[in-house]
């Protein structure tokens, strides 16, 4: 096991979705030590408590459950012959790439040639979003209340709230519905439904949930478990109106608030991370300012889709890959700007030498809309949400080779037609 | 449930005032019970409190701000008070305590700064203040030009022109690992500790009383009554009570560790009544902060967050040091302080007027720097009163901590692994909290979410519990040997995870049939 673990190529931090689709992927590119290091007993990460359908529509071209997306890639990675490190948490990365684990054995540390961080995200907590109220037992965020239904095989109560219409949010009420639950509404600050669409179709509407716009939680009853929340409409800051107030009892309230990339790791190495996505800055090949340091998935960017953070991971474990072999790469000459209604755009910075995907949520949900990358793109769009990510592919042949020799920057807005 | 209990002593109440006074009363060979009644030390106002131990600046700050609750006319001060007297010796006696039970605690300077001539008007007072407060004060601080400010705080906001800064008078610790320190060394010494035994009724019988608790009926002699904000309902069931409260409020907040670099010391605005607004480093890297007046509440149980002095109080925040925001917030909660009607602007200590054998305390913040005065002079009461009190020969002043994983260095933690592999797995991700560290807790006497998370800190990271909940759930589970159902986060009536999965779906099936 030690001497595995001394040369290693590319070391892998995470075994969720986005870990083993670099693993497999860094692999397949003929490194001979490819490691993934995990804290939990099992490999897969998030999606063994994802026990709905709607994983690997794009990747697969089938509609499958959590756990089977994962198994797919599980069986691949154990095929291969990728080392592995389960039940060990990653304590430290120093940004000339000597990473600190320890588990039951002791503290080690490793020293790879390349690393992809695949940490993945966490949720956004009640006290973050700082909810008015007591602090009984009682409230969860939907995540871990995912966990305690799907796998550990307990209920956290009989009558549900829930804050934020968020994928998992959706998603558990129509699980806690199916378990038996009174899920009494799902409550939504935002004017619109923050999840996908298929989501507000299949777990609400086909459940007769309510869903409360433009609403939020303004107060958490009960001292030592939850007895209630008031419900109000909210002004244009987001603060609760008074007099439009109502109280719902109910024993339960599940936070699906927003998800925060996870990049404690990162920032230890000297990773540089985006304000926006609070994921790290990276260039095409998913590589950090820490050279040798890449990233994907949900450590870099909140995805909708698994099948994304696939696919993104794959890009940081082949070009991890490729660093350990020695292979130089073409220098991030272009910054990629948000303009017009563009939150943010992944990667931040490109070569202008080879084709890229980019991928780009907007601020607000517009209709008909025309998002023009420079000059050398410009599509029309029906309708743009927050909650769904733009994907473009930028060749180089078609779109940036057309670009003048000292392009610094490339502006990227999405206009309303007729402007 | 136990039966037949006796003791010469009855504490009641596991928060600062109850675990310093049963560790003072372990030195002595004398059967003391302490009864808390949730399932974890300290849930009132120790948990609450922020832990400044302190004299100089800080001091006379906290005595402008809290002078709302004096009468007109009357001193900002009393020097001959239990509060003033102990506050002082406390800030002196405390760190040799806090080796002594190996509680991690941080000494900082202290910078109180102006930004406008309402502020310097405040600064101005703070002198004038510790001019009447005698040369200690007076020569606690010097003053700073802007300049010196920001060589000092780099990171304050550029509006400050001038300030006062106090290098030595202030020590942080947490409250609650101070309490439970107290208590686990309290036991060592023999002093019994027992949880979920909420007391019930008092009665008197001639010389002696019987204090019946949820977990059985307890025979004493003397009865000590640190209940905090239910001290006045212990008093009356103990023959009488003569004090009442007021309860003020405030909201406190923490802040990410990602921040704790910003600062080297607490900085803060001129306190003025009723208002303080500081930012400050905690002994275990957080920055804890406030801004805001002290509202009036109904009762010591009306702590609820609210929303609108969350962003208040972090804009107060951000305008004191700009790279701290909202977003840095990671927990929030509103303390409130019980100010006893009788010594308003004093603890209150002293044998009930109705009852020679009850003592009633009522501290009031500072309340955490006073205690150990406050345990020595009850033992003095004791004696005065008569009972016979005799020093143990085999007294052991030490506790060790539970040993923190994150703050080894990798050569210590390969040592603790290698002797017990539990601390090679950690449970708590933003904490590095290991399973050995919470099995060990509830090996000293954790059974609840709250008593893992104030002994080990998991928990208390910026996911809150995302991570490790559902996993600490499972090890308290296992180790106290209940089902997963019955597991609470602090008192009998706070159940996690009340169900298992698909019991609801057979109630209902059930209810069909039937």
């Amino acid at each position: 096991m030690i001497s595995k673990n001394n040369n290693i190529d590319v070391l892998i931090i995470g075994a969720g979705p986005a870990g083993l689709a670099a693993a497999i992927r860094a692999k397949e590119e003929g490194v001979s030590n490819v490691t993934i290091i995990e804290r939990d007993k099992v490999l897969g990460g998030l999606l063994h408590q994802c026990i709905h359908n709607g994983f690997g529509l794009w990747y697969f071209g089938q509609d499958m459950a959590g756990p089977e997306y994962a198994k797919k890639f599980i069986d691949r990675v154990k095929e291969m012959g990728i080392n592995i490190l389960l039940d060990s948490m990653v304590l430290n990365i120093t940004p000339n790439k000597k990473v600190t684990f320890c588990n039951q054995n002791g503290v080690q540390t490793l020293n790879p040639k390349a690393i992809v961080l695949a940490m993945g995200c966490r949720e956004r907590t009640r006290e973050s979003i700082m909810v008015s109220g007591n602090r009984p037992a009682g409230v969860f965020t939907a995540g871990t209340a995912q966990r305690f239904v799907n796998v550990e095989g307990y209920i956290p109560g009989k009558e549900v709230v829930i804050l934020g219409s968020g994928d998992i949010g959706m998603i558990m009420a129509r699980r806690l519905t199916l378990e038996g639950l009174n899920v009494k509404a799902v409550v939504e600050v935002l004017p619109y439904v923050g999840g996908l669409i298929r989501n507000e179709v299949q777990c609400l509407h086909d459940f007769d949930i309510d869903i409360l716009l433009k609403h939020t939680v303004s107060w958490i009853h009960g001292k030592e478990r939850v007895e209630g929340v008031t419900i109000s409409e909210i002004d244009n800051n987001m603060m609760p109106i008074a007099g439009t107030e109502k109280d719902v009892d109910c024993d339960t309230l599940i936070l699906s608030v927003g998800l925060i990339p996870e990049n404690e790791l990162s920032t230890m190495a000297g990773v540089k991370l985006d304000p926006i996505t609070n994921g790290p800055i990276v260039d095409e090949y998913r590589m950090t300012n820490i050279s040798g340091i890449f990233a994907g998935g949900n450590v870099v960017q909140v995805h909708d889709l698994v099948d994304n953070v696939s696919w993104e991971s794959e890009i940081a474990g082949f070009n991890a890959a490729r660093y350990a072999k020695g292979e130089k790469f073409q220098e991030g000459a272009i910054k990629l700007i948000p303009g017009e209604n563009i939150r943010y755009i992944v990667p931040q910075v490109i070569s202008g030498k080879e084709d890229v995907t980019l991928y780009m949520r907007v601020k607000d949900p517009k209709e008909m809309v025309m998002v023009k990358v420079g000059d050398v793109i410009k599509k029309t769009e029906r309708v743009v949400k927050p909650s769904s990510m733009l994907t473009y592919d930028l060749s180089y042949e078609k779109h940036l080779s057309k670009l003048p020799q000292d392009t610094k920057e490339i502006m990227i807005n999405c206009e309303e037609k007729g402007k | 449930m136990k039966n037949n209990m006796e003791a010469d002593l009855v504490i009641i109440g596991g928060g600062i005032a109850g675990t310093a006074i049963a560790r003072e009363l372990s030195k002595y060979k004398l059967k003391t019970i302490l009864v808390e009644k949730n399932y974890a030390l300290t849930n009132g106002q120790t948990k609450t409190a922020t832990a400044s131990i302190y004299s100089g600046l800080v001091m006379i700050g906290s005595l402008i701000a809290k002078s709302i609750l004096l009468k007109p006319g009357e001193p900002l001060y009393n020097p001959d008070g239990f509060k003033m007297r102990w506050c002082e010796s406390g800030f002196k006696e405390w760190p040799k305590v806090f080796d002594d039970l190996d509680i991690k605690y941080l000494r900082l300077p202290v910078l109180v700064f102006a930004r406008n001539e309402d502020e310097l008007e405040g600064l101005d007072y703070y002198e004038k203040v510790a001019q009447q407060m005698g040369e200690e004060y007076v020569n606690s601080y010097r003053k700073v030009t802007r300049d010196e400010i920001f060589e000092l705080e780099p990171n304050l906001t550029k509006n400050a022109i001038r300030g006062l800064y106090d290098e030595n008078h202030l020590v942080d610790a947490f409250p609650p690992e101070i309490a439970i320190a107290m208590a686990e060394n309290a036991k060592q010494n023999g002093v019994e500790i027992i949880l979920d035994a909420e007391v019930k009724n008092i009665s008197k019988h001639n010389a002696h009383h019987i204090v019946e608790t949820k977990q059985g009926n307890i025979k004493t002699n003397y009865i000590i009554n640190c209940a905090g904000g239910y001290a006045d309902k212990i008093a009356q069931m103990g023959g009488g009570c003569d004090f009442k409260f007021n309860y003020k409020t405030s909201t406190l907040m923490i802040f990410d560790k990602n921040k704790r670099s910003l600062l080297n010391s607490m900085v803060r605005t001129p306190c003025k009544p009723g208002y303080l607004e500081f930012l400050k480093p905690t002994a275990h890297g957080n920055l804890i902060g406030t801004s805001g007046s002290y509202g009036t509440v109904d009762g010591c149980e009306d702590t609820e967050i609210i929303l609108k002095d969350g962003i208040e109080g972090a804009k107060g925040v951000s305008d004191l040091v700009p790279g701290v925001t909202r977003k840095d917030v990671i927990n929030l909660w509103r303390g409130v302080r019980a100010f006893g009607t009788k010594e308003p602007d004093d603890y209150l200590v002293e044998f009930s007027p109705f009852n020679e054998k009850l003592i009633n305390i009522v501290l009031r913040a500072p309340g955490i720097a006073g205690s150990l005065g406050l345990s020595k002079h009850v033992v003095e009461m004791l004696k005065g009163a008569g009972l016979t009190i005799e020093e143990k020969s085999n007294f052991n002043p030490k506790r060790k901590a539970i040993p923190k994983f994150s703050e080894l260095s990798d050569e210590e933690r390969n040592e603790l692994i290698k002797k017990d592999p539990l601390y090679g797995h950690v449970i708590c991700r933003c904490e590095t909290v290991t399973e050995g560290e919470i099995v060990e807790a509830i090996r000293r006497g954790a059974i609840s979410e709250q008593g893992i998370k104030f002994r080990t800190r998991a928990g208390m990271g910026r996911c809150k519990r995302g991570f490790c909940g559902p996993r600490v759930i499972e090890i308290l589970a296992r180790e106290l040997n209940i089902p997963i159902t019955e597991v609470v986060k602090r008192s009998y009536n706070s159940v996690l995870i009340p169900y298992k999965a698909k019991e609801l779906l057979l109630e209902k099936e059930e209810a069909l049939v039937r």
